[in-house]
């Protein structure tokens, strides 16, 4: 896999792992490469996800250098509402919360604990494009399991369907 | 810009006679539209819109030069109808572009003059998802679209062409696509309890009982890929792991002809529409990457797989350019196309025989933002 990424890495001109990563939250969704760079580096630099450390985010709401690798985001398909607007368990203001959402299972580093994220998506908006677009898909089913799918526009129940960005709610422990 | 040329013009009159004469003597310069694109082979590109329009870029196959684009909604789906006769769109308008009320449509533009033919009007469940080759598909017999809707809850809309209209939503809670059966009006879809199921529809819009399947993957250990492909006479579908299955769907059950393993040493399938098959060769292509994990399953491809469907056999492994979607064209010398997460479009040359190998051809960098699916008319 490191293989594949220099290899990847060396095809976008030289670019440096750094370079992906800044132009990822530059760019937001213009880095559709760049988003599941993001997710690529993730595992093959640091393991399955980059566990980066809780305490970073507490007074941040994800602002760290990767935040498409906190752990949280390991089923994420979509802009981070923490950087545009909102927070990790925040819409921005004026959007409304989307009434359906799909699920991931992910672990924890501090404790070792698997969780139930809910990956809700912010609604009735234009997305910021600044914002880091981030796709993790651990555990991500195509739709025959809708619970787990995050290639579908999740505000296609709310009045506002239009796609603003996404949340990574913890509403449980899965184990 | 119009008042400035208005102006123009007023200076040009009032200034008399010396001005009038110089121009005099310039042939002024006609504006037209280009009739259509050129002659040959081409290859369309969806940018998927998630906030605001999509566009089909068209390119000329030889040296991928633009040469025009189409429009449609957003979460736009794609279909090229067979002999690249229509392109079908099927994407979502939101009436105040973030908010408030939406309208779904089927459009059919003309491949060449790339304008519309018709819209149609359907149901707003169509499905907003990215664009993928299981959710906007036509019936055997060219007269109904099968159209994937999602609420979420899943359906299928059967969309009447000749009537210009839909004729019946099909309920299909748990399953997701919906891909033609080769005879008459049909669809089978993929179902969460690990069965594929079959729907025959009359002309009346009554459904029949589902066909279901006895189980042929568990979703939770063996998942499937929403991406299938139609491969002498079966669907293929392929698993997270890289086992094929060969689906035959031409009775009222669909039955699991075979399975084919054709992963190997830690590699994987991964991508979105991420197969191709070349009938005249029996041939399918397979994005793959290594380093397998789980959630690996979209990475872009390190290499491109081929599967000789004669033999069940891997018959050619090429590198890849990073692309998270493919398609190959129809022609007894195929060409591959390819396009990666960047919205660069890459061409490969097929060569076929006992191996098959992909030898690079152009490449043209930034075609599409949102890069989805690609259809060739060739």
């Amino acid at each position: 896999m490191t293989r594949f990424i220099d290899s990847f890495l060396r095809r976008l001109d030289g670019a440096t792992e750094a370079n992906i990563r800044s132009s990822a939250r530059r760019n937001g969704r213009r880095s559709f490469l760049a988003r599941t760079g993001l997710a690529l580096m993730g595992a093959a630099v640091s393991g399955p996800i980059l566990p980066f450390d809780r305490r970073a985010f507490a007074s941040e709401g994800g602002g760290a250098e990767d935040p498409c690798s906190y752990w949280r985001h390991c089923a994420i398909d979509g802009f981070l509402c923490d950087q545009s607007g909102g927070s990790l368990t925040t819409c921005p203001p004026g959007s409304s919360v989307s009434a359906v959402s799909w699920v991931g299972t992910c672990a924890n580093p501090d404790d070792n604990k698997n969780y139930l994220i809910s990956y809700n998506d912010c609604c009735g908006k234009p997305f910021v494009p600044s914002a880091a677009f981030c796709n993790n898909n651990q555990g991500e089913r195509p739709g025959y399991q809708m619970g787990l799918y995050n290639d579908l526009n999740w505000c296609t129940a709310n009045t506002d369907k239009g796609y603003h960005c996404t949340v990574s709610v913890v509403v449980g422990l899965a184990d | 810009m119009k008042h400035h040329f208005i102006l123009s013009l007023s200076v040009l009159a009032a200034s008399g006679g010396p001005l009038l004469a110089q121009t005099a003597e310039i042939e002024p310069e006609t504006l037209t539209v280009e009739e259509r694109i050129s002659e040959g082979n081409h290859i369309y590109v969806m940018d998927m819109g998630i906030s605001g329009p999509s566009a089909i870029a068209v390119l000329n196959a030889d040296d991928l030069s633009m040469e025009g684009n189409m429009g449609s909604g957003t979460f736009s789906q794609m279909l090229m109808s067979p002999g690249a006769e229509s392109l079908f769109t099927g994407s979502v308008y939101f009436k105040r572009f973030t908010r408030g009320p939406i309208e779904a449509v089927i459009e059919e533009f003309d491949p060449t003059t790339l304008s519309v033919k018709r819209e149609i009007v359907v149901s707003d469940k169509m499905a907003q998802t990215l664009t993928q080759r299981g959710a906007l598909n036509r019936s055997a017999d060219g007269n109904y679209l099968i159209v994937q809707n999602a609420t979420p809850a899943t359906s299928v809309n059967i969309v009447d062409l000749a009537a210009g209209k839909d004729l019946v939503e099909v309920p299909t809670p748990g399953c997701w696509t919906a891909y033609p059966a080769l005879e008459g009006l049909a669809f089978t879809t993929i179902c969460g309890d690990g069965t594929i199921v079959k729907y025959t529809v009359s002309a009346d819009g009554t459904a029949s009982a589902p066909g279901r399947s006895e189980p042929m993957f568990d979703a939770d250990t063996s998942p499937i890929f929403g991406n299938a492909v139609r491969a002498d006479g079966l669907l293929v579908y392929v698993s997270y792991a890289g086992k094929l299955l060969m689906v035959d769907d031409s009775g009222e059950v669909p039955v699991l002809s075979r399975t084919v393993d054709f992963a190997v040493d830690d590699w994987a399938p991964g991508g979105y529409n991420l197969m191709a098959y070349h009938a005249p060769s029996k041939t399918l292509f397979v994005m793959m990457h290594s380093g397998v994990s789980d959630g690996s399953h979209k990475a872009p491809a390190e290499e491109i797989w081929a599967i000789d469907l004669a033999s069940d056999k891997v018959v050619g492994r090429s590198p890849a350019k990073g692309e998270s979607n493919i398609a190959v064209s129809a022609g007894e010398t195929p060409q591959l196309v390819g396009v990666d997460h960047l919205g660069g479009v890459h061409v490969y040359d097929v060569t076929l025989g006992e191996t098959v190998s992909l030898t690079p051809g152009p490449s043209r960098e930034g075609v599409a933002i949102f890069a989805m699916m690609i259809a060739t008319d060739y």
